[in-house]
């Protein structure tokens, strides 16, 4: 079920809501978490019920190797094969899933061989719950795992506003969540600022981001068909629609939990406003960070063991992220810039120090120091978008062939039209604005994208603040109430299929 | 009361009343005639094929029905009115495979009991597809408008583009705001230059450089064909005695034949069509038409805006010879008139139409 469907919103949400609250009322603890566990398992099947076997058996194995490595524990044993036959078969699991086609895939290209294809079917959000619980079974070898009940287990793995698409929350985050009963009881401050979160994502998702998203795939499409100055908007169009769809998806995940009393961790900090690259990764998709973080880059040495091997680590835990993203060439270079490029900033800093510079320089140096981070970013997300690698490299010649003169400046009408959406276009025409600018939702969308990635706090900091007021309740209503009636047509998720 | 529970009451309240009011004004003005037919006196957005036929066959009052890909968007069904004593519509889908329009006249049998005639319009580079071939992605068709099912209209009336388009039509402004019919449903005939100047630009003639020999067609071809036109034509008309097929090979141009020579594919393009006229005429009900022998038509580029699409004096052309039966093909004179085609059509002069 998506977040943005009519049955998760009119049925799931209430239903859901309704039953874990009043289950809770009856102090029927365990079946009112047997009841979210179910209801999760609902939301997941609704896409495909064989995802059901998957998860639950993936589930049920985890619990198995916790509750293994715990015995060996106990009786001074060394956990250390387990742990490491757990953690292997999870990503044995995500392998045959994700990387089978493509393994296959290069192995035909390399060895001119024909394999056919096995055209695996990528259960949603296997990416996400293997590497949950890869930190789970870490932890619990850690020793840093307390004594955990089965369902309340299940339930963190399947909890469904994170299930399909991150945060990627860890055991201690939730599960203690669930056992505080304190929040066991229906809030309605937390439910109210639970929806004015769902909101915000839910515009992120349908008012902006699906309507670069049109944009984004007929520039992909066919990329011969683009002039300079299309290429460019397409480019931008694409920036903005992953930040808002991912970071949208969040702010729903983050709204929802709440709804039920629960905290889940920010992913994403405003990660268009970073100086530096470096930057940009503790604000962007940053329980993925995290992840790797403590579970690649710290255990490979960090930077313990002298500047070379630092740099070495950085550039394993970027090639790893580009994999995790994809299955695909296009992913992993798109992981190989990023790690040249973070390994190029350290090595600056390393060289500069902390060398104090004087105020009006040190403007200039971030605002030159911005500018190169964004449009690093920028071109870099065309190999994570495009089809090919090859499909990329020509995105880009059309963005960097500039000698088509006025005609490159032309933005071709299918992209301007993909702009009006039909009720500011017909807002446009009513008011007759569209007869001086025809143009203008284009830029429009643009600009106002720009200013609220770039310029306004991001939806955690509007969530921390919120407080049920005049304005703040028209600002629901209206923002609710538009998206609510822009759902339907809607593309999916971008970040289901990592 | 609690400050947030003011909220929550406020925010319900409002929601409900702001989604239904947009939603029941939906299915009072039908953009999509989901429920019914349009209002009296109201002029409809007429735009959106893949939203609107199946409404349309479902829910207007009607005996005949042209349909077939956008070459039969310019017909009038006026015309087939006058001359058939009908009252018709017209559902056209551009870019329409033979599923997607087969699925569109089975869907109008099973509707209106009333249904009596279709003309439909057969494309030649649609021949060797595959039965169930279509151009889009089967889920992205509105499948919600298709069925009965009263949940999945969600779609529909929370849209905010039938919700635009039912205001616009209720307060008839923008589109709304022009008289329209089944005559001028999809009729761009008005909006495009015609001639030969024209249609050269979509013809790089140059660019392909002449074959020395024609293919033939094949077994597997007529396997595909065979198949196609039993699924979503033949079929059809075997399911609905009472219903007559008026079915013609859309005529593109000269231009669009002088290409299909260069690339060595006229031969059996001309068989292709043979075969599936074979096929067609063993069924009483269905009548077929050929007017590539309608030189006034298709060596005349003034008819044309491309290769292959003609504009509404064309369109006419082509009811009033349905109607008269010129170029009927009968068991008796087809495979006379394709050898009579052959001929005239690797003997034609195309360099004195260039």
């Amino acid at each position: 079920m998506l977040f943005n469907s009519y049955i998760f919103i009119l049925i799931f949400i209430p239903l859901c809501l309704l039953g874990y609250f009043l289950l809770n009322r009856l102090k029927l603890r365990a079946v009112a978490q047997c009841f979210l566990f179910g209801m999760s398992l609902w939301f997941y099947g609704y896409f495909n019920y064989w995802y059901l076997f998957i998860i639950i058996a993936s589930i049920l194995f985890n619990y198995f190797c916790y509750v293994y490595i715990g015995k060996l524990r106990e009786k001074g044993k060394s956990a250390k094969p387990v742990m490491i036959s757990g953690v292997a078969f999870n990503l044995a699991i995500l392998g045959f899933f994700k990387y089978t086609d493509f393994f296959i895939d290069t192995v035909n290209h390399v060895f001119k061989s024909d394999i056919p294809l096995l055209h695996i079917l990528l259960p949603l959000g296997i990416s996400f719950f293997t590497f949950q619980q890869i930190s789970f079974i870490v932890d619990t070898y850690r020793g840093q795992v307390g004594k955990y009940k089965f369902i309340y287990y299940a339930s963190f793995v399947a909890f469904f506003p994170q299930l399909i698409a991150g945060p990627i929350v860890t055991h201690d985050e939730l599960i203690g969540q669930f056992l505080d009963e304190s929040k066991k009881k229906l809030d309605f401050d937390n439910l109210t600022k639970g929806i004015f979160m769902f909101t915000i994502g839910l515009s992120k998702k349908v008012l902006l981001a699906d309507v670069f998203g049109s944009v984004v795939n007929y520039g992909y499409v066919a990329p011969e068909r683009l002039t300079t100055l299309s290429a460019w908007v397409v480019i931008l169009s694409y920036t903005f629609q992953i930040y808002f769809d991912f970071s949208g998806y969040c702010d729903m995940a983050i709204g929802l939990a709440k709804m039920f009393n629960i905290d889940i961790p920010l992913n994403f900090n405003s990660p268009y406003q970073s100086v530096t690259i470096t930057e940009f990764w503790d604000r962007w998709h940053m329980t993925l960070t995290r992840f790797f973080t403590r579970y690649v880059y710290i255990p490979l040495g960090g930077n313990r063991k002298g500047r070379v091997r630092t740099y070495v680590n950085v550039f394993i835990v970027f090639l790893l992220s580009g994999f995790w993203h994809g299955a695909g060439w296009t992913f992993i270079l798109w992981g190989v810039l990023h790690g040249i490029f973070v390994i190029i900033t350290r090595l600056i800093k390393d060289i500069i120090g902390d060398k104090k510079i004087a105020k009006p320089v040190f403007y200039i140096a971030r605002a030159i120091s911005w500018i190169i981070t964004f449009f690093f970013v920028n071109i870099t997300w065309v190999f994570f978008r495009a089809e090919s690698i090859g499909n990329a490299l020509f995105v880009l010649k059309k963005a960097f062939t500039f000698n088509s003169g006025a005609a490159g400046l032309v933005v071709d009408p299918i992209i301007h039209g993909a702009f009006k959406t039909p009720e500011l276009a017909e807002f446009m025409a009513l008011t007759n604005i569209d007869t001086k600018f025809p143009n203008l939702l284009t830029w429009g969308f643009l600009l106002v994208s720009f200013i609220i990635a770039i310029f306004l706090p991001n939806s955690k900091k509007m969530f921390d603040k919120f407080k049920p007021s005049v304005i703040t309740l028209i600002f629901t209503i209206l923002f609710f109430v538009w998206s609510f009636l822009s759902i339907s047509g809607v593309s999916t998720f971008l970040y289901f299929n990592f | 009361m609690k400050k947030s529970k003011v909220f929550l009451t406020i925010f319900i309240i409002a929601f409900v009343i702001l989604v239904s009011l947009p939603a029941a004004l939906v299915v009072y003005v039908d953009p999509y005639f989901h429920y019914h037919k349009p209002l009296e006196g109201k002029n409809y957005i007429y735009r959106d094929q893949r939203y609107l036929n199946d409404g349309i066959v479902k829910n207007f009052d009607y005996d005949a029905m042209i349909t077939g890909s956008s070459m039969t968007e310019c017909m009038r069904p006026s015309l087939m009115d006058s001359l058939f004593g009908t009252k018709g519509i017209k559902v056209p889908f551009s870019g329409g495979s033979f599923l997607e329009v087969g699925d569109l006249v089975r869907t109008a049998c099973k509707e209106n009991p009333d249904l009596k005639m279709v003309i439909r319009g057969l494309d030649c580079n649609r021949f060797f597809n595959k039965k169930d071939e279509r151009d889009y992605e089967a889920d992205s068709y509105p499948t919600y408008l298709y069925d009965k099912n009263v949940l999945n209209d969600t779609k529909y009336v929370f849209s905010k583009n039938a919700i635009v388009e039912a205001a616009l039509i209720l307060i008839q402004r923008g589109e709304a705001a022009h008289y329209s019919s089944m005559d001028t449903y999809s009729n761009w005939s008005g909006d495009f230059k015609y001639g030969k100047d024209v249609v050269l630009r979509s013809y790089s003639r140059d660019a392909i450089t002449p074959a020395e020999t024609q293919v033939h067609l094949t077994d597997e071809e007529k396997q595909i064909m065979y198949e196609n036109i039993t699924a979503n034509v033949t079929d059809i008309a075997d399911e609905n005695p009472d219903v007559e097929f008026y079915l013609y090979y859309t005529p593109y141009s000269i231009y669009y034949i002088d290409y299909y020579k260069r690339l060595g594919e006229l031969d059996r393009q001309i068989e292709a069509e043979k075969y599936i006229t074979s096929l067609l005429l063993e069924h009483e009900n269905i009548h077929v038409y050929s007017f590539y022998m309608q030189h006034e038509l298709i060596e005349d580029l003034n008819n044309y805006k491309d290769l292959a699409h003609h504009g509404q004096a064309a369109s006419d052309m082509i009811l009033n010879w349905i109607y008269d039966g010129t170029g009927e093909l009968t068991k008796d004179n087809y495979e006379s008139y394709y050898n009579g085609l052959r001929e005239y059509y690797f003997s034609f002069d195309y360099d004195s139409v260039f």
